[in-house]
């Protein structure tokens, strides 16, 4: 009996891997285009001449970007991401930027204490910029901090770029939903007993850190973006940890700031440090301390961007 | 080397194309010596120690085979069962008893001198010798003859997809496979990558996002109240099932690639109407083998209750000392003794009609898990403090919503996923979807395009990875 040629035998299951390589593209591609248009729009990367907010989760969870939106009448992209240390928030406002060249308002830039402190605060904040590594600006950044296989997976696979922080803020996205739904309530004593151990995030100031803000910010005074250097509160308890190194983290802000002429520096600790209920960790704001501080934060800057409606009254 | 890893998809397609490419007397040799090349990952050291239990075994087995005399038969089995068990018994549970012979000691006032000793525990100990074991033991009861190539036996010891943590097989199931010729099947190919496929979603996907919220909670469960802990303890409980039986799946997928078949390991144990029913689905090669050698050598159920009674504790409780040297694990043994034994009392008032209403049946799968829930509560805790708090902690304090984590979506998540198990699991019991092999109704292009939707949605929603639980064992 004649045995049954290799071809034949193998169309069938060449065929079924077709179909499971087909399906497997279909969906990776089709499922990853849709959260990225909903991560686009969760971050207002798709917002024309929109006052961008950069930071990390103290401006994630601090500014109400509805509220904002409705006090200054104008668009407010809120790309912050949680981790985002200082190099990534340069390349997030430049990834704006890049995509909107002539768009840029104003950039609230979130800053802190830790600022320009090096280490700490993530190790892999870059895996944040996965989904956008096709980006002229974001890749050649993932290409050098991701390890390579990482890196090549996340090529071969759209998917692969979310994590469940990224996958939430591609459905947030398209469900138009930037409320700040975190729970939890300060505990002093918590913090105070962190603060004995010594086991907390101390506060440095890295020079190279410090060089990269002032070419950021001499990059902004040459492109003429107003760039406003928002200090979002944390609860007194914290800014009163290392009280020294804060007060050179806040000196050599207003140093940049007076340096610039497109720079301004706004305080927003005071008064809302002291108010314990608002906050949901030493660090952190909740949903009513965020309205309160996103108030207060558009009374202070509307006078400082182009076009935005008077609400000072 | 994980399963779970890019080096063991890079190490299976290389270790499958040079098998079939080489020929026939060539691939036992190379399949022993990928077998030790991959347990060498671990600890190059302890391929010695692989080694000496292999030879003890192959050694007994062959003179038991060559001897007509009863003492002499009985004497190489001793060595066999010494030689294994004391591995076993020195490398995990030497300290484990030294500390408790120290704890019993001081308690009496006495001095105790016996130092602990820093022993590293091998990877798969626990799996490698009661495979090893089972040969001379079989060979010393006529169920099986000596097998006289030390290549193939030890092939059989270490053979690369169930080393380190099963299916413990048999000689008769494993051993004589490595005599058959093997010829790459298309299909066999197809059906074992989708099973590995499945394995890697569970692990992934399922088993290490449950993990992550489970070790939080049960590194400091007084931070936490009843209901947190009790959402903890479900969680585990689908934690373990998927860690431990994607490792299987993983297992069988790649045997079968290669044209080996391995035991099935787990038939949808969370669908088990009892508690006998649940060990006829769970951890199935273990339970066999210990029904083989331990359970029917004290006389099985061919015995008075009283003594039948005895035979069920004694086999619970050395299959919970085998999982860990802790009392935690001696208690998850004797629970699951206890369940069993008022399982049988129940049987007795209240028969089982032959044929249960459905929601009878749910009743039973309802009741059956919750025992097992209970009992996952002593096998996950650090120590038997640590679980009766838990215990009590949720049968008083349940109260409040469960505190979950730093993320509501990645807990919504970690639900959603669950249900989908369970639903896959459903239709798997209903014949819709293949369990092991077994037909499907979906057409084979249908099953592909399923495949490769866990692909995405290991993509998607896989996390890190980490070691399987049961490589500990």
């Amino acid at each position: 009996m004649a045995s049954t040629p290799i071809i034949t035998r193998l169309k069938r299951p060449a065929l079924l891997l077709l179909v499971a390589i087909f399906a497997f593209l279909a969906v990776d591609r089709a499922v990853g285009a849709l959260l990225r248009e909903g991560l686009d729009r969760y971050f207002g990367l798709d917002q024309l001449e929109a006052v961008l907010l950069v930071g990390h989760s103290h401006v994630v969870l601090g500014v109400d970007k509805n509220l904002l939106e409705r006090e200054l009448g104008l668009p407010v992209a809120n790309y912050a991401r949680a981790g985002a240390q200082l190099d990534d928030r340069i390349l997030m406002a430049r990834h704006y930027a890049r995509l909107h060249p002539d768009g840029v308002r104003a950039i609230v830039f979130g800053v802190d204490n830790h600022l320009f402190t090096a280490s700490g605060l993530s190790a892999n904040s870059y895996s944040q910029f996965y989904p956008h590594m096709g980006d002229p600006l974001v890749g050649p950044m993932l290409r050098e901090s991701a390890p390579g296989w990482d890196y090549r997976q996340r090529q071969i696979s759209h998917l692969a770029r979310y994590d469940d922080v990224l996958l939430n803020a591609a459905i947030r996205g398209w469900m138009g939903n930037w409320n700040n739904a975190v729970g939890g309530q300060f505990k002093p004593d918590v913090l105070a007993a962190e603060v004995a151990s010594g086991d907390f995030r101390h506060i440095s100031i890295d020079d190279t850190q410090v060089a990269q803000m002032e070419a950021f910010l001499d990059e902004s005074e040459q492109k003429g973006w107003p760039v406003l250097l928002a200090f979002i509160p944390t609860t007194a308890q914290w800014q009163a940890v290392e009280p020294e190194k804060a007060a050179q983290v806040e000196a050599l802000l207003r140093r940049l700031a007076d340096a610039h002429a497109n720079v301004t520096f706004i305080d927003l600790r005071e008064p809302w440090q002291h108010r314990e209920e608002f906050f949901i960790d030493p660090l952190h704001l909740n949903a009513e301390g965020s309205r309160e501080v996103t108030a207060d934060l558009s009374r202070k800057i509307a006078p400082l961007i182009p076009g935005a409606q008077d609400n000072t009254q | 080397m994980l399963f779970n890893s890019w080096e063991y998809i890079v190490f299976l397609v290389v270790v499958t194309v040079a098998f079939f490419a080489m020929p026939m007397r060539w691939r036992v040799p190379f399949l022993l010596v990928a077998s030790y090349y991959f347990y060498m990952q671990w600890d190059w050291k302890f391929a010695f120690l692989i080694g000496s239990v292999t030879w003890a075994n192959w050694e007994a087995g062959r003179r038991i085979a060559d001897t007509d005399s009863q003492r002499a038969r009985k004497a190489w089995l001793w060595m066999a069962l010494v030689i294994s068990l004391g591995v076993l018994f020195f490398f995990k549970y030497f300290n484990f008893f030294n500390e408790s012979f120290r704890a019993a000691f001081e308690a009496g006032g006495m001095t105790y001198m016996v130092p602990y000793l820093p022993i590293i525990l091998p990877v798969g100990v626990s799996f490698f010798t009661f495979q090893a074991l089972s040969y001379p033991i079989d060979v010393y009861r006529g169920d099986h003859g000596p097998e006289r190539n030390l290549t193939r036996f030890a092939t059989y010891v270490v053979f690369f997809p169930q080393l380190i943590a099963g299916p413990i097989e048999r000689a008769s199931t494993l051993l004589d496979q490595f005599k058959e010729r093997h010829r790459f099947d298309i299909d066999r190919f197809g059906s074992g990558v989708q099973l590995i496929i499945w394995g890697l979603f569970k692990k992934v996907v399922i088993a290490d996002r449950l993990g992550v919220y489970v070790d939080e909670i049960y590194a400091a469960p007084e931070l936490y109240d009843g209901s947190t802990l009790l959402l903890a303890t479900y969680f585990f409980a689908f934690q373990i099932y998927c860690d431990f039986s994607a490792y299987s799946d993983i297992a069988i997928g790649s045997a079968r690639i290669l044209g080996f078949n391995l035991s099935k390991n787990f038939a949808l144990p969370y669908l088990a109407t009892s508690i006998a029913d649940f060990w006829r689905r769970w951890h199935i090669s273990l339970t066999s083998w210990f029904r083989s050698y331990v359970y029917y050598p004290l006389g099985g159920n061919r015995v008075s209750t009283l003594a039948w009674m005895r035979n069920i504790w004694i086999v619970f409780v050395v299959s919970g000392v085998w999982h860990g040297a802790a009392w935690t694990f001696v208690i998850w043994g004797a629970l699951h003794a206890a369940y069993y034994v008022v399982q049988w009392v129940w049987n007795k008032l209240v028969p089982t009609p032959a044929n249960p209403s459905w929601w009878a049946v749910l009743l039973g799968m309802l009741v059956t898990f919750h025992a097992v829930v209970l009992a996952w509560v002593f096998f996950r805790a650090e120590s038997i403090s640590d679980a009766w708090l838990v215990v009590t902690t949720i049968l008083t304090d349940t109260g409040a919503m469960p505190d979950l984590g730093p993320s509501r979506f990645t807990a919504a998540i970690n639900i959603a996923l669950i249900v989908f198990l369970m639903g896959i699991q459903v239709l798997q019991s209903r014949g819709w979807i293949s369990l092991y092999f077994s037909p499907s109704r979906f057409p084979p292009a249908m099953r592909a395009a399923g495949s490769a939707m866990l692909v995405c949605g290991i993509a998607l929603l896989g996390v890190s990875s980490s070691a399987f639980i049961y490589f500990q064992f």
